[in-house]
């Protein structure tokens, strides 16, 4: 496939210029995101988020299956993260590259390894039937930091996906339409949020969410995954220049910052969204 | 099964259309019908893999993937579908050694595996499988045929020359009945269901619509057959005359392409204004037929 093209010496030299007196690209000062947006289907758990013109929709989806033996009361949780030429046509339909497989990792981290989703409440009949919650990320445009926004996406698809209600008598179980039983939501314990930084030189320059002009002449990346509760649940620096600690401190303490108001957006579009989409009646 | 109640059995559900949402992709199209919906983005003329080169004319490259899971074979069939219908309406042979890659994302799909309760207690009355699986459900002709439209209308928006358009339509016979744009639920209960391809242009169908493509799934006779290509027809000009009415509103032309002696030329580039004029030569070739 096409390789990306390489910025032109002036677009760097422009950008680090800038930079160098606290302005970039887009208007946006260095410890901006952009507008975050959130679009819900006409399905429980499907999500589109869009951070600026980067564009993610995930969908979460649950079937039923059996548990691993070693592991009968444990759930699946399964994320499905790979990159479509749509994206950009530097990347490779079938062939993960170094960038993609790190993303996917992150991800991995960010919402399993993190425990957002109780995989425990997933059970049925021990050892015999389990949910497995699928979340298919699909990243439809990359304009820099997809990342950051397939997160906000996931957690926010998983937070609205409702699964079907099901009654055990017995080893009996019998799953309920969503028609009949009012559908079940998932039990989430926190809201863990990706947020990437771009470092640029040996100056110490550090903006939040890079465009992807930045994100190519970056120096290096550092990605935090934090939750509301100020819980650092990922700190993922891959390569790149060495940072002192110091710096690492600043970032968190904004990331921090910028956590809460990433989680009351999410909050707030849920609760709209409830409201539109009727779900269950008291 | 109950009658649709919602609208007649010949008539389509709501259409939507929008182009180029992508920032990334040359070309990029939305096409829905009701709550399917597709995205396709296109991506080129630009560099091809030297194994894939081809001397005279460029090499089209499909992928198709699902809203949920993994792409499986009937993906790459649907990949196959696409490639018979498109490679011979593209003027491939304007663009040699390079490569048009176009990619169809299913954005929205709607899923009934569990609108229908069941139990897994043998005295149960309904089939009683084990597990609930996402591939149990078929793939959906509504979902292919808005595919295609998709397909085209991404080729549109990249400007790609093309020899005319290319436009789809779903129909299934549920007890006997014919069902334009069949919803989920219908298609599950359907005896047959076809896509039809009707492509639009100068010697590529008029403003009639020939019919270039027809996927049949079940048993049917042949009349039914003739009897749901008919129909098929006359929905495939309705849905032109949609995509039409939206593009020329988008690029706020009205019927035939404007003189190009009045539009004032070192002015636009500014402002974007190199699209409609590739528009207006994909609709010229609409205009003319």
């Amino acid at each position: 496939m096409p390789r990306e093209v390489d910025p032109s010496i002036n677009e760097s030299e422009f950008l680090h210029k800038a930079l160098q007196q606290g302005l970039r690209t887009d208007g946006r000062s260095v410890y901006d995101m952009r507008d975050v947006k959130l679009t819900f289907g006409d399905e429980l758990g499907w999500v589109e988020c869009r951070l600026g013109e980067t564009r993610v929709v995930v969908q979460v989806s649950g079937e039923i299956v059996k548990p691993l033996a070693d592991r009968p009361y444990e759930g699946f949780l399964v994320i499905s993260t790979e990159i479509s030429p749509m994206a950009s046509s530097a990347y490779e339909a079938g062939r993960a590259s170094d960038e993609e497989v790190l993303m996917a990792r992150l991800l991995e981290k960010a919402l399993r390894r993190s425990e957002a989703v109780d995989r425990e409440a997933l059970c049925i009949v021990a050892g015999q039937k389990v949910w497995s919650i699928r979340v298919d990320v699909h990243f439809l445009d990359d304009e820099g930091n997809m990342l950051d926004c397939a997160s906000i996406a996931a957690i926010t698809a998983l937070r609205h996906f409702r699964r079907p209600d099901v009654t055990v008598i017995g080893e009996d179980v019998t799953i309920h339409s969503m028609a009949e039983h009012v559908p079940v939501p998932l039990a989430i314990h926190h809201t863990p949020i990706c947020l990437t930084f771009a470092f640029f030189g040996d100056d110490s320059l550090a903006v939040l969410d890079p465009s992807h002009l930045e994100s190519l002449l970056a120096s290096g990346t550092l990605t935090l995954t934090l939750n509301s509760q100020q819980e650092i649940c990922v700190l993922s620096k891959a390569g790149g220049v060495p940072l002192p600690a110091d710096d690492i401190m600043k970032v968190i303490q904004i990331g921090v910052q910028r956590v809460k108001e990433v989680d009351a957006l999410i909050k707030s579009s849920l609760e709209m969204e409830a409201k539109k989409t009727v779900v269950e009646v008291r | 099964m109950a009658p649709r109640t919602d609208r007649s059995p010949t008539a389509l559900r709501p259409l939507a259309l929008s182009q180029s949402l992508l920032a990334r992709a040359d070309g990029s199209t939305k096409f829905s019908f009701g709550n399917v919906s597709v995205m396709a983005s296109i991506t080129g003329p630009t560099e091809v893999r030297i194994r894939e080169e081809l001397v005279d004319k460029a090499t089209l490259e499909i992928n198709v993937r699902p809203l949920r899971g993994l792409a499986g074979p009937s993906h790459k069939a649907a990949e196959t579908l696409l490639t018979s219908l498109l490679a011979p309406l593209i003027l491939l042979h304007l663009y040699p050694r390079s490569l048009l890659q176009l990619t169809l994302q299913t954005l929205s799909s709607s899923s009934t595996a569990f609108s229908t309760a069941f139990s897994t207690s043998p005295s149960s009355l309904t089939p009683s499988p084990s597990t609930v699986t996402l591939q149990s459900l078929p793939p959906s002709s509504a979902e292919s045929a808005a595919r295609i439209n998709a397909s085209m209308l991404a080729l549109v928006d990249a400007g790609v020359a093309c020899k005319g358009m290319l436009v789809a339509v779903a129909v299934a016979f549920v007890e006997g009945e014919l069902r334009l744009d069949p919803t989920q639920r219908e298609e599950e209960m359907a005896t047959s269901r076809h896509v039809f391809a009707f492509s639009f242009g100068v010697d590529v169908g008029g403003t009639e619509g020939e019919c270039v493509g027809v996927d049949s799934v079940g048993q049917f006779e042949v009349d039914e057959l003739f009897e749901a290509q008919s129909l098929a027809q006359t929905a495939t000009q309705a849905i032109l005359a949609f995509i039409r009415k939206s593009i020329e509103t988008r690029y706020g032309a009205t019927g035939a392409p404007p003189p190009a002696a009045v539009k004032p030329a070192p002015a636009m580039k500014e402002e974007k204004m190199e699209l409609p004029e590739e528009e207006s030569e994909g609709d010229e070739s609409m205009d003319d037929a």
